[in-house]
């Protein structure tokens, strides 16, 4: 009986798996600033690209992606996937949401602009679609892909670069405090206290200071959260998508 | 004798002490979802006013046309008229009651479908439609709508998320014991037509 219940409550589960599973998966957020699914870049344009993409974030802050997919995924729009998708990918820092994804989708010949609530001034819904109208779709319908896509992303960065003014504290990765500040209170109150120690001042001294001198998890805690350098490739800071930008079809 | 009425006393104020971090931390927690659901509620009412200040250029573009059908049109104002009598003061208290909300998205419906009408009667006249202004008017549109998808299932997350902790044992019963001024929040309804997903009804 018990076995024959478990196969039962198994077979459940299963099912319930498998109904969740019909919605399509996110897919992984890429290594590097290009991803490209089925070679549709040559070798040189893509190392190009990558590298101006790079350079840009390392510059500026702001994270430029291009994704090329074989295809939609069957059952949703476009508009809601790359919204999801970009999101998921935690393009653009968080907070200043200074993401911006360009996607292809060969197959279903449609390309999108995500861009992230923070460069929703810098980069409109009409400047990403007259991109996408004057510079990436004539150029997918000649067939000068690796032109027409660099050509794209350039201006992109050249829309981003223009309008938009890293906001204060766009350097710091913590909020508030910066790290030397801590540190230098830290020392501060060290040499205060071990003075105080050595003179032999009040039996307080000792018991109010930390024993451990200064806590040093809230020291390292500030530092190095949410940024994109932290390896060699991509990795997403944290931005928020809103749905801003332009779709085409070529 | 003495010492065990101390120790009695003593245990008392440790049980009500914790009594009464446990509460704080329990109302300040709803506190912090309930500033999060209207917080998105904001970005929602942004997203719909961005799209009913379009409306006014779309019907002076389309207007321009002179041929085009009237029906359609006037449609289209109509609806704009309506979400405009459901928004600035008359949207105080929307969360609040749940027939206020569906009113408004009753109404913000209603413009939306008017508009899609409108596109579709709008492939019948293809000089209006290759017009540069039209065009920039169709991109706005379309972003618009989308950041109003977007928002929506935005404040839909988070408004389950707070009506599931307002829900939750004990803080359910603790709500309703202490008389906490929390009360749940609405969800907007997938759009008749849509192929949304469901969403779990409370």
């Amino acid at each position: 009986m018990r076995p024959r219940l478990l196969a039962a409550l198994a077979a459940v589960l299963l099912f319930a798996g498998a109904a969740r599973a019909a919605e399509p998966a996110l897919p992984p957020a890429p290594a590097r600033w290009v991803f490209d699914e089925t070679g549709f870049l040559s070798p040189a344009a893509r190392a190009t690209l990558d590298g101006e993409l790079e350079a840009f974030e390392r510059a500026q802050g702001s994270q430029v992606l291009v994704a090329i997919f074989r295809q939609l995924p069957a059952g949703v729009t476009l508009e809601e996937w790359t919204q999801r998708v970009a999101e998921s990918w935690r393009v653009g820092r968080a907070r200043q949401d200074d993401g911006v994804v360009l996607f292809i989708f060969l197959a279903d010949r449609l390309v999108r602009i995500e861009v992230g609530y923070g460069l929703e001034g810098a980069l409109p819904d009409l400047r990403a679609s007259r991109i996408l109208r004057e510079v990436l779709l004539p150029g997918l319908r000649t067939g000068d892909h690796d032109g027409a896509v660099l050509a794209t992303a350039r201006a992109i960065v050249a829309a981003i670069r223009g309008e938009y003014e890293p906001g204060p504290g766009a350097e710091r990765h913590g909020d508030g405090v910066p790290l030397w500040l801590l540190l230098l209170l830290a020392i501060v109150v060290l040499w205060v206290l071990t003075a105080a120690a050595r003179r032999g001042g009040g039996p307080g001294a000792g018991a109010s200071g930390w024993p451990g001198g200064f806590p040093p998890g809230r020291i390292g805690g500030g530092g190095f959260s949410g940024g994109g350098f932290s390896g060699g490739g991509f990795s997403g800071g944290g931005g928020s998508f809103g749905g801003g930008g332009a779709s085409g079809r070529w | 004798m003495n010492k065990t009425v101390l120790g009695c006393i003593v245990l008392l104020l440790v049980v009500g002490l914790l009594a009464g971090v446990w509460l704080t931390g329990l109302y300040n927690g709803l506190v912090g979802q309930d500033e999060a659901v209207k917080k998105a509620w904001g970005n929602v009412e942004n997203v719909y006013q961005r799209r009913a200040d379009l409306i006014p250029n779309l019907v002076a573009t389309v207007k321009g046309s002179a041929t085009f059908e009237q029906e359609t049109l006037q449609n289209v104002i109509e609806a704009r008229s309506r979400v405009g009598q459901v928004s600035g003061a008359a949207l105080q208290g929307v969360l609040d009651s749940p027939e206020r909300f569906a009113q408004f998205q009753a109404a913000q419906d209603g413009l939306s479908s008017a508009l899609s009408r409108l596109m579709v009667v709008v492939e019948r006249y293809p000089e209006l439609k290759t017009t540069a202004a039209f065009q920039d008017l169709m991109v706005q549109l379309e972003g618009t709508e989308n950041r109003i998808t977007v928002e929506r299932n935005r404040f839909n997350e988070v408004a389950q998320g707070f009506n599931t902790a307002l829900r939750r044992f004990p803080t359910g019963a603790v709500v309703r014991l202490l008389g906490w001024p929390f009360a749940e929040r609405p969800y907007f309804q997938a759009q008749a037509g849509a192929e949304t997903a469901p969403r779990v009804e409370f």
